[in-house]
C-alpha cells in the first residue's frame, strides 16, 4: 500500500481528531458545525479510498483490464492491491452503502408518524415526553402530562429548547452523523457527541431567551426527576449522563468567546476537505490513466 | 410551502410569549414582543390557528380580542401517531427527546447535585 493512498485519508483523520477537541474552547454551535463537516468529509474520504482499492484490483485482472481498457503499462502493480483486496474494499464499501440507506430509511419513517404537525400540539400520553419534529411543516409535540408537571417558566424553557432544535435544524446535524455512524460503526461516538451538542446548544439558546441558565438547570433537573423519566434498565444509560452533563454545563459559569468558534471550524473543515481533495484527485487520476 | 413552515414555526414562538406573559395579549403586544418585522394580519392568523388548536383562550378587550395561553383537551389527530407514541413502540428512537430517561443511580446523582447547589 503506497503513502498516496494513505495520507488524505489520514489528513481527514487528523482533521476529525481535532474537531472532536472543539467542545472544550468553543460554543456547542461551532463543535456541532466542526465535528458534522468533518465526519461527513472522513466518511468520504473512506468510501473514496474504497473505490480506488477496487478499481485498483480489477485493473490488475488481466481480462478485466482488456475488456475496459486499463493501462497495465501505468498502474501494473503499482498500488499493491490484489484482487482480494479489491473485493475486501468493495464488500465494506457494499456494507457502508447499505447501512446508511438503511439508516436514512428509519429516520423516514420515524418522521412520516408525525406528518402533518404544525406549531405545537399537545398530546394525550401518559409519558411526560416533548420533542420537535423536523419537516415540512414541523413542529414540537409535547404531553399533557409533561405540561401539567410544569409551571409556567418552565414550560417556556421546554419550548424554546425544542423551537431551537428546529430552527437551528439540529436534526440535520444528528441525522447525517448518525447515518455516517451507521456505515462506519467506529465513528459513533462522535455522533453521539453531536446528538449532546445539540442539546447543549438548545439548552444554551432557551437560557438566552428566558435570561436565565440557572432555570434551564432547573427544568432539566425537574423534568429528569418525574416519575415517569424513571428506565428501569441500563439500556439508556447514556441519555441520562448526557442530562446530567447538561445540568452540569448550565451550573458552570457561561460560555466560550465567539472569535475563537467561527475559526476552529473553518479550520477543521479546511483541513478535511482538504483531505478529501487529495484523494479524489487521486482517484481521478487513477481512472483517467486506466482509460 | 415556505409559507407553511414560516407560520408553524411563528406559532410556537407566539406560544412562547403567551405562556410568558401574565395578562391576555393583544396582537399589538405580541407583535412588539416579537423581534422581526411582521405583519399585523400575520400575527392574527397565528393567533387565531392557536385559538382553533385549544392552545390559547380569547376575550374581548375593547375591540380587539386578547390572547392567553391554554392547554387544550387533546387532539391526537393520527392513530399513527398514537401508536408512535406508545411506550413499546420504538418509533421515537430518531427524535431526540427533552430529556430522556435516567435510571435510578443517575437521579440519585442529579438530586445530590441539586441538593449540594442549595447549601
Amino acid at each position: 500500500m503506497n503513502v498516496a493512498l494513505i495520507l488524505p485519508l489520514a489528513i481527514v483523520a487528523v482533521a476529525l481528531g481535532a474537531s472532536w477537541f472543539t467542545p472544550r474552547i468553543a460554543r456547542p454551535s461551532a463543535a456541532v458545525w466542526a465535528l458534522t463537516i468533518s465526519m461527513v468529509l472522513t466518511v468520504a474520504a473512506i468510501a473514496t479510498l474504497l473505490v480506488q482499492l477496487a478499481a485498483a484490483g480489477l485493473s490488475e485482472v488481466p481480462i478485466v483490464a482488456d475488456l475496459i481498457g486499463w493501462c497495465p503499462a501505468i498502474y501494473a502493480g503499482q498500488h499493491g492491491a490484489t484482487p482480494i483486496v479489491s473485493f475486501a474494499a468493495f464488500a465494506i464499501l457494499l456494507f457502508i452503502v447499505s447501512r446508511i440507506v438503511g439508516f436514512s430509511r428509519a429516520v423516514r419513517a420515524d418522521i412520516r408518524n408525525f406528518e402533518g404537525v404544525s406549531g405545537v400540539q399537545i398530546v394525550d400520553v401518559e409519558r411526560p415526553i416533548a420533542f420537535a419534529v423536523p419537516g415540512n411543516p414541523g413542529g414540537v409535540i409535547m404531553s399533557r402530562t409533561l405540561l401539567a408537571e410544569l409551571g409556567r417558566d418552565e414550560r417556556v424553557v421546554v419550548l424554546a429548547h425544542e423551537n431551537a432544535h428546529l430552527r437551528f435544524h439540529h436534526h440535520v446535524f444528528v441525522n447525517l452523523t448518525r447515518a455516517c455512524a451507521a456505515g462506519v460503526p467506529l465513528l459513533a461516538p462522535i455522533a453521539r457527541q453531536v446528538s449532546f451538542l445539540t442539546e447543549r446548544w438548545a439548552d444554551e439558546f432557551a437560557a438566552e431567551g428566558v435570561g436565565s441558565r440557572r432555570l434551564v438547570a432547573d427544568t432539566i433537573a425537574r423534568v429528569a426527576l418525574l416519575p415517569g423519566m424513571l428506565t428501569p434498565s441500563h439500556a439508556q444509560g447514556l441519555a441520562g449522563v448526557d442530562v446530567l452533563s447538561r445540568f452540569e454545563a448550565l451550573e458552570s459559569p457561561a460560555s466560550m468567546p465567539a472569535h475563537h468558534s467561527a475559526s476552529l471550524v473553518i479550520a477543521t473543515s479546511a483541513m478535511a476537505a482538504l483531505g478529501v481533495v487529495l484523494q479524489t484527485v487521486h482517484l481521478v487520476n487513477f481512472l483517467v490513466h486506466s482509460q | 410551502m415556505t409559507a407553511r413552515r414560516a407560520l408553524g414555526a411563528l406559532e410556537n414562538e407566539v406560544l412562547e410569549i403567551l405562556w410568558n406573559a401574565d395578562h391576555p395579549l393583544t396582537p399589538t403586544e405580541v407583535l412588539s414582543a416579537i423581534d422581526s418585522g411582521l405583519a399585523y394580519t400575520t400575527v392574527m392568523t397565528v393567533l387565531g390557528r392557536l385559538w382553533n388548536k385549544g392552545l390559547a383562550d380569547r376575550s374581548k378587550v375593547g375591540r380587539a380580542f386578547a390572547y392567553s395561553a391554554a392547554i387544550s383537551e387533546a387532539d391526537l389527530s393520527a392513530d399513527r401517531m398514537r401508536t408512535a407514541l406508545d411506550t413499546s413502540s420504538n418509533a421515537l428512537a430518531t427524535m431526540s427527546q427533552f430529556i430522556e430517561g435516567l435510571d435510578k443511580r443517575q437521579q440519585r446523582q442529579l438530586r445530590s447535585l441539586l441538593e449540594r447547589r442549595q447549601q
